[in-house]
């Protein structure tokens, strides 16, 4: 028997399906993206053994760990460090596959309104989430709007001042269970789960004893996230002590500050991964924002340290919360 | 090694700063220039040629324009990880587009012989990944042909342009682990060696390394790359070698073992026992020199020294940076030492920030622009694969098996 742990107390799976039976599932477990990554992938005999999963969970491994490598600020020769040292009015070339990352992006900024935005790591650097040389007010006259520029043509991007830094980590792993999820449908897998830091979700067809990916959401709901990805943000789940006050990892790209809200959490439930994490991320920052982006369609629950949650459920996946289900 | 050989190092490694001695230079691992950047193709776009592309990636004056691959979802994924690149189904086509300057081939190993060959005939550069070939007469066909080719070909055994290899071979030859006792080597890695594809011909194709009639096993593909790492140190090749192995673990059908264990001898009675599978992660990779005053562990992004307590002191040990492994405490034989000292950055565990491939190829184009020599000749990655083709020849057979270097 495999238990993912799944199991925060925002997102746990059913019960009666939290128990993987390791002989028919293939389970890996492995460190990435600042958090632990589970692939759990079904066999399907006679076109899809036991063994063919393993393999395949292997694969995506490999892929997670590449966009590990390739998107990591920590990581001096990842691209995102490159695009951050790099001049201000300087191209860089980018492959097709980071090019489509950045063009993402920036198409997710303007659908929140600039909430969502990969230049907030600038903000991560002088709040001193990245440091311990915090200094906020180098960046009081940046405009983050416009951070950098993508020139479709060429396949580049140009950062627009030098204190620009750009931090996909809000996105990385919904960027990458969106790959998955393709390769695994490529590959003809129809039963599949895999998470990253519990934050990140993709769940495809059904799980064990065909019953569907039910997860607990809060005290009160539960969703169905067969066939769909889940992205879950919370405000204070990082923090650091600034002028003698706690300040949460949650940026305001357009105010520049970090979050002060009582919104503790945030669950968008959708088609892309990628989608989900930055809803989720905008919506912690401007929970106003969960009905107009709900409409995309996906489904989204705000969570409040002082009222009940707000449900916005276009999708139908969300429903009350089984007593069992703890 | 001779004296001379010992007081050379000597004087160059203890003059100055006693700590200096424990730093290779890496930025004369980067320093090249080129009068135009240097128009790359990959030929072979799986794992492997994709990780090829994606070190080029932060190379300067490097451009890679071209890919190739006869899969055709590898080659769109190959594709995607280049900017602007060509794509090309057969080295042929890559080839008379005349849009290349060099080529780095990441094909399966069988194939090796029959690319290479295209490619010296064109007169491109190469980086050719090892193992060299899977049979003797392909390793002999791609030597003597690299022998009378006027560009530079480099063999992929990347222990030989590794920064920490080259500065642990250093202490080596030096005579840090005074006499050479006995070497051992591993590589544990759980996992399935499969390349999954729900087509059983595209599968078949991918899966070349679990067929004995077009591999090597562990012992050739993985051994090839440890085994020369001893052969570069030492100077010396095996002459027997003797093994066993089995499928241990995954029942899947599969016919090449997942286990394995094999002991290779010189000619001067030392022995280099080396195990792998696929079934356990312990240890990973790595490789071990036992000496009489000294072990050096060489773990591919890191390497250290552990000295006996009756070995003879020198003054860098004081400055140096310790790991302790259970009882053991090991000298850290890091690469820039001293610049990531000066930066306040040194510290326990620290490794190279590149993977070795990223090396070998800076090696390689290091040598294009400096009309140079590569770390790893074709010869010399001939002899390591026949060695590993060898070696899995006495684990699949039972019997000891002469290894015959003649010629090579």
């Amino acid at each position: 028997m495999h238990l993912p742990s799944i199991q925060t107390p925002c997102v746990h799976l059913d019960p009666e399906i939290r128990h993987i039976d390791d002989e028919s599932f293939a389970c890996l477990g492995f460190e990435a993206m600042g958090c632990r990554f589970e692939i759990l992938v079904e066999a399907r005999l006679p076109s899809l053994s036991l063994c063919d999963c393993k393999s395949i969970a292997e694969e995506m491994r490999e892929l997670v760990l590449d966009w590990h490598n390739r998107l990591s600020i920590f990581h001096p020769h990842s691209i995102t460090s490159q695009i951050n040292r790099t001049e201000a009015g300087q191209e860089i070339l980018l492959d097709q596959d980071m090019y489509s990352l950045c063009e993402l992006c920036d198409q997710l900024r303007v659908s929140t309104n600039g909430v969502f935005n990969i230049a907030a790591g600038t903000l991560m650097h002088a709040h001193g989430f990245r440091s311990t040389s915090a200094d906020d007010s180098a960046i009081e006259d940046l405009d983050l709007s416009e951070a950098f520029t993508l020139d479709k043509g060429r396949g580049s991007i140009m950062k627009l001042d030098d204190r620009i830094m750009l931090d996909f980590g809000a996105i990385a792993k919904g960027f990458v269970l969106d790959l998955i999820r393709e390769e695994l449908v490529e590959l003809g897998v129809a039963n599949a789960f895999v998470h990253g830091g519990t934050s990140s979700i993709l769940a495809i067809g059904s799980g064990p004893k065909s019953r569907p990916w039910i997860s607990a959401a809060g005290q009160q709901h539960a969703v169905n996230l067969s066939g769909y990805s889940a992205g879950v943000s919370e405000i204070y789940s990082r923090e650091v002590i600034q002028g003698g006050r706690k300040v949460g990892h949650v940026m305001d790209p357009r105010t520049k500050v970090s979050m002060e809200s009582t919104v503790s959490r945030v669950v968008c439930v959708h088609q892309s991964a990628a989608v989900a994490d930055a809803y989720s991320t905008a919506c912690c920052v401007s929970p106003q924002l969960a009905d107009r982006l709900s409409s995309d369609p996906c489904s989204i629950i705000v969570f409040d340290v002082n009222n009940p949650p707000t449900l916005h459920d276009p999708l139908g996946v969300v429903s009350k919360r089984l007593k069992n289900h703890t | 090694m001779t004296d001379i050989d010992r007081r050379e190092f000597l004087t160059h490694a203890a003059g100055g700063v006693a700590a200096m001695a424990l730093v290779p230079n890496l930025k004369a691992y980067g320093a090249f220039a080129l009068n135009q950047p240097v128009r790359i193709g990959v030929v072979g776009v799986g794992r492997q040629g994709r990780e090829i592309m994606g070190e080029l990636g932060k190379l300067p004056d490097v451009s890679v324009v071209a890919v190739c691959d006869v899969d055709e979802r590898r080659l769109k994924s190959g594709l995607r990880r280049s900017s602007g690149a060509m794509g090309y189904a057969t080295v042929h086509e890559l080839l008379s587009s005349g849009t290349v300057d060099a080529v780095a081939i990441a094909t399966p190993t069988h194939t090796h012989k029959d690319v290479a060959l295209e490619c010296i005939k064109a007169g491109v550069h190469i980086y050719l990944e090892c193992p060299l070939a899977h049979t003797r007469e392909d390793c002999v066909a791609i030597s003597e042909a690299a022998r009378s080719a006027p560009a530079v070909i480099a063999a992929g055994l990347q222990g030989r342009s590794n920064p920490v290899y080259s500065l642990a071979r250093g202490f080596f030859r030096s005579d840090s682990v005074r006499d050479l006792i006995s070497m051992r080597a591993q590589n544990n890695l759980k996992t399935t060696w499969v390349s999954p594809s729900n087509d059983p011909v595209r599968k078949a194709a991918l899966n070349w390394k679990l067929d004995p009639e077009r591999a090597n096993g562990l012992a050739g593909e993985w051994g090839t790359h440890q085994f020369d790492v001893f052969h570069w140190y030492t100077g010396k090749y095996p002459t027997r070698v003797v093994g066993n192995g089995g499928v241990r673990f995954y029942e899947d059908g599969r016919k090449v073992n997942d286990t394995i264990a094999c002991s290779l001898m010189f000619e001067d009675g030392a022995t280099l026992s080396y195990d792998a599978t696929l079934a356990n992660s312990y240890g990973g990779k790595h490789e071990v020199f036992f000496g009489s005053n000294a072990a050096i562990k060489l773990g591919w992004s890191h390497g250290w020294l552990f000295k006996e307590a009756d070995a003879p002191t020198q003054g860098w040990e004081v400055y140096a940076n310790r790991q302790q492994f259970h009882n053991d405490e090991g000298i850290t034989l890091i690469a820039g030492a001293t610049k990531l000292a000066e930066q306040g950055k040194l510290k326990e565990g620290i490794g190279l920030p590149n993977p070795s491939v990223h090396y070998a190829l800076l090696d390689w184009v290091s040598a294009i622009a400096s009309k140079g020599s590569p770390s790893c000749s074709i010869d010399e990655a001939a002899r390591a694969t026949v060695v590993g083709i060898a070696a899995n020849e006495a684990i699949v057979t039972g019997k000891t098996v002469d290894i015959d270097l003649a010629g090579l």
